[in-house]
């Protein structure tokens, strides 16, 4: 019991907060409170809340189509473009902080040896991601292949309904779909390290989100994940401890990848040369003090996307 | 009592009385049958013993769908009294009371009853209806007659009645300037104003009219249908059992569940033409759901108009009777083996091994794994991962390596020892 406490406390505070507005989502979207969705009359995230959906395009597809899709979900098309737009200021804080969808798995995962779990984060992610990303928008409507059939914001939902006793959660986790779903739950889930590749490969929000993400990070003025590349050690324990896999050790400095990042601060937190800050970029590019083209201080550079960092070294 | 006060009552007792008389003319009941039928207590004891009332509540009548409609309308073949209980039967498929003034002919549920006829459900009765016979309708015949569907219900349902009435009160100015003349206004306003108010039946009500018998999974095992193959009748397969459970787990039953019009009813899909009553198997060309007429189908106002598109076939042939969504344990499950054979079964099987392997690991390192804080690299991927993102070799890599290029130093030292 000691042992668990220490657990916690050895736990950086923001990362507390995170994990406790992660659990908080949990229960204010799922059964039994369902608190959120029961705001709109809806038992889940589906139908009119869904945010994963009205955006699949079909060939030969009509803007009155689009409009009627729209129209069917919403309050799903309001809740993704707030979802959108907070990212492109703030970096991606439903994902890293707020989507239960996500964050269950997550803290479920930390729970677990790291051992016994499958490592995703070597693979390419981003490839792997936009790559299902589009088979998801156009192939596999096209095909008939139901968006929901893979959903994990029908999974998740429903078996935290069959643990509530509610027969629908019982129905769907003992059907042959429902059980491979709670398969890959396990799989790219619980048994995977940081508990986040379901969100890394498969989810479209994340996918979107991501997009979004890498837009805002060219901008200085946007808060994300970003590095003081001098500060730096190479000690990679940011990479190591980054659960989506963006922090990548490049000639012995961390370098984040926008598109996969989800600003969840553990690197910031766990850096102690403080190398890495979730943060705007100092607006003024050129350092003020020059004397003769020469910077007494440096001033900080804190790049979000590292392709702009190697262009200027060159 | 001061006598303008008096007179105050009467007048007031006038009008009521006036109202009341005002109501009884609007159902009129010219064949006087209500003159035996209102009485309570009219009992009887049918051919096969069971007890029957031939009361009717004439407030019931009066504010049900055929009202305003004489009995003998119906009723055709009682010319005088006491008739005998067969002449009461009805036919849902003869002319009847109103006279359509546009056309000048007696309106008519043929058309309705015709293609009710050739639907899958056309073994049911459409006449021969009478209260003696509703047994044997309700619970002997297989296929639901008009009047299963079709109970005597309220006209105006009365979530509705203010608002029709609101309604009723501008009729003369909204249709009035057009439709001029008492039978447009008087007969037919309200007829057609109640049907822009919003049908009766939304698509909520239409599932669950099919779903009294379809969700009834014992009832539907007793169905038999006929075999295209070797034509003999044979009962359906779990597919057909289970039809009811596998839409609800559909976008368009959920949709429906939570009040959202836009998702599909049973009959949107199976019976989209004409009177909505021409319900036929798939296998059939003219079904709305054979894989010939399904873009089509789906294509209706409203709904999926980009499935007419060529490059679309595919998802048009989606299955919407899923039974890999229904839970594999249920009341069917005995007999249906074929399940199994899914692919997703298939793919759980495949992806079971693994789980008991990282779940049966990580219960042992929670129950005796040592709790000190060290870095752990994966078992599958640890590797790859510090290789690639941490950019380090990997600790028993490196020790391979050694051992490799050891080992044949020594065994060739040792081959060397040996011929020396």
């Amino acid at each position: 019991m000691m042992k668990v406490i220490e657990g916690i406390k050895a736990i950086p505070n923001p990362q507390k907060y995170r994990y406790a507005v992660i659990m908080a989502s949990c229960t204010l979207f799922f059964s039994p409170f369902l608190f959120l969705p029961g705001l709109v009359d809806n038992p889940d995230l589906c139908g009119k809340v869904c945010i994963r959906r009205f955006y699949l395009f079909f060939p030969g597809i009509s803007p009155a189509d689009v409009t009627s899709k729209m129209q069917v979900a919403s309050i799903g098309v309001y809740i993704l473009s707030l979802i959108l737009i907070t990212t492109f200021f703030f970096g991606r804080m439903w994902c890293g902080y707020i989507c239960p969808v996500g964050g269950l798995p997550e803290l479920v995962s930390r729970t677990f040896s790291d051992k016994w779990k499958i490592e995703y984060r070597a693979l390419p992610q981003v490839p792997i991601r936009y790559g299902y990303f589009s088979v998801y928008l156009t192939l596999m409507p096209m095909l008939g292949i139901s968006a929901c059939t893979l959903c994990n914001f029908i999974t998740i939902p429903r078996i935290f309904d069959a643990f509530s006793g509610n027969p629908k959660g019982l129905a769907f986790a003992l059907s042959a779909v429902g059980l491979v779903n709670l398969a890959l739950l396990f799989l790219l889930g619980f048994f995977a390290t940081k508990g986040r590749a379901y969100c890394q490969f498969l989810c479209p929000i994340g996918a979107l989100d991501g997009l979004v993400n890498r837009l805002g990070a060219k901008l200085r003025f946007t808060r994300r994940i970003r590095v003081e590349r001098s500060r730096c050690t190479g000690c990679n324990i940011c990479a190591r401890n980054c659960m989506t896999g963006s922090i990548k050790m490049v000639d012995r400095v961390a370098v984040v990848d926008q598109l996969s990042c989800m600003s969840c601060h553990e690197c910031v937190d766990v850096c102690d040369w403080g190398a890495l800050d979730w943060r705007a970029a100092p607006l003024d590019e050129d350092p003020k003090r020059k004397k003769k083209g020469i910077d007494f201080h440096p001033q900080p550079e804190w790049q979000a996307v590292y392709a702009a960092a190697v262009s200027k070294e060159k | 009592m001061p006598l303008n006060r008096f007179l105050l009552l009467m007048i007031a007792l006038f009008i009521v009385s006036l109202q009341t008389v005002d109501a009884a003319q609007r159902h009129p009941d010219p064949d006087g049958c209500f003159s035996c039928h209102s009485l309570e207590g009219l009992d009887y004891i049918d051919k096969k013993g069971v007890l029957r009332s031939a009361s009717i509540n004439k407030q019931h009548y009066y504010s049900a769908l055929h009202g305003s409609v004489p009995c003998k309308d119906c009723h055709r073949q009682i010319r005088d009294y006491p008739h005998k209980v067969e002449n009461g039967e009805v036919n849902c498929g003869e002319s009847c009371h109103v006279e359509e003034p546009s056309e000048g002919e007696p309106y008519t549920h043929k058309a309705v009853v015709k293609e009710y006829k050739n639907s899958v459900h056309g073994d049911g009765w459409s006449k021969g209806l009478t209260g003696g016979n509703r047994l044997r309708e309700e619970k002997e015949a297989a296929d639901p007659s008009c009047r299963f569907c079709h109970p005597n219900e309220l006209y105006i349902s009365e979530a509705e009645l203010p608002k029709f009435k609101e309604s009723f009160d501008h009729l003369d100015s909204e249709c009035g300037s057009c439709h001029q003349g008492e039978i447009w206004l008087g007969q037919f306003g309200g007829h057609i104003l109640r049907r822009f108010i919003g049908s009766r039946w939304n698509k909520n009500d239409h599932n669950k009219m099919c779903n009294t018998c379809h969700a009834d999974h014992q009832r539907m095992a007793n169905v038999e249908q006929k075999n295209e193959k070797t034509g003999k009748k044979e009962k359906v397969g779990p597919r057909f059992i289970l039809a009811s459970d596998s839409y609800a787990t559909t976008l368009h039953g959920r949709l429906l569940e939570t009040n959202v019009m836009q998702g599909a009813s049973c009959i949107d899909c199976h019976a989209p033409k004409e009177f909505r009553h021409g319900v036929l198997r798939d296998e059939e060309k003219e079904a709305a759901t054979h894989t010939e007429n399904l873009a089509e189908t789906c294509a209706q106002s409203g709904c999926h108009g980009y499935a007419t598109h060529p490059l679309n076939y595919r998802f048009v042939k989606t299955d919407l009777h899923d039974i890999d969504m229904i839970p594999v344990i249920n009341d069917i499950a005995p007999r249906d083996q074929s399940r199994l054979e899914s692919g997703w079964v298939k793919a759980l099987i495949a992806l079971l091994p693994i789980i008991i392997i990282l779940g049966g690991g990580s219960l042992l390192w929670w129950l005796f794994g040592s709790k000190k804080k060290s870095i752990t690299f994966s078992v599958l991927g640890g590797d790859a991962f510090q290789e690639k993102m941490i950019g380090r070799k990997p600790k028993n890599k490196v020790k391979k390596k050694v051992a490799k290029k050891i080992k044949p130093v020594s065994s060739s030292s040792e081959k060397e020892a040996k011929d020396e």
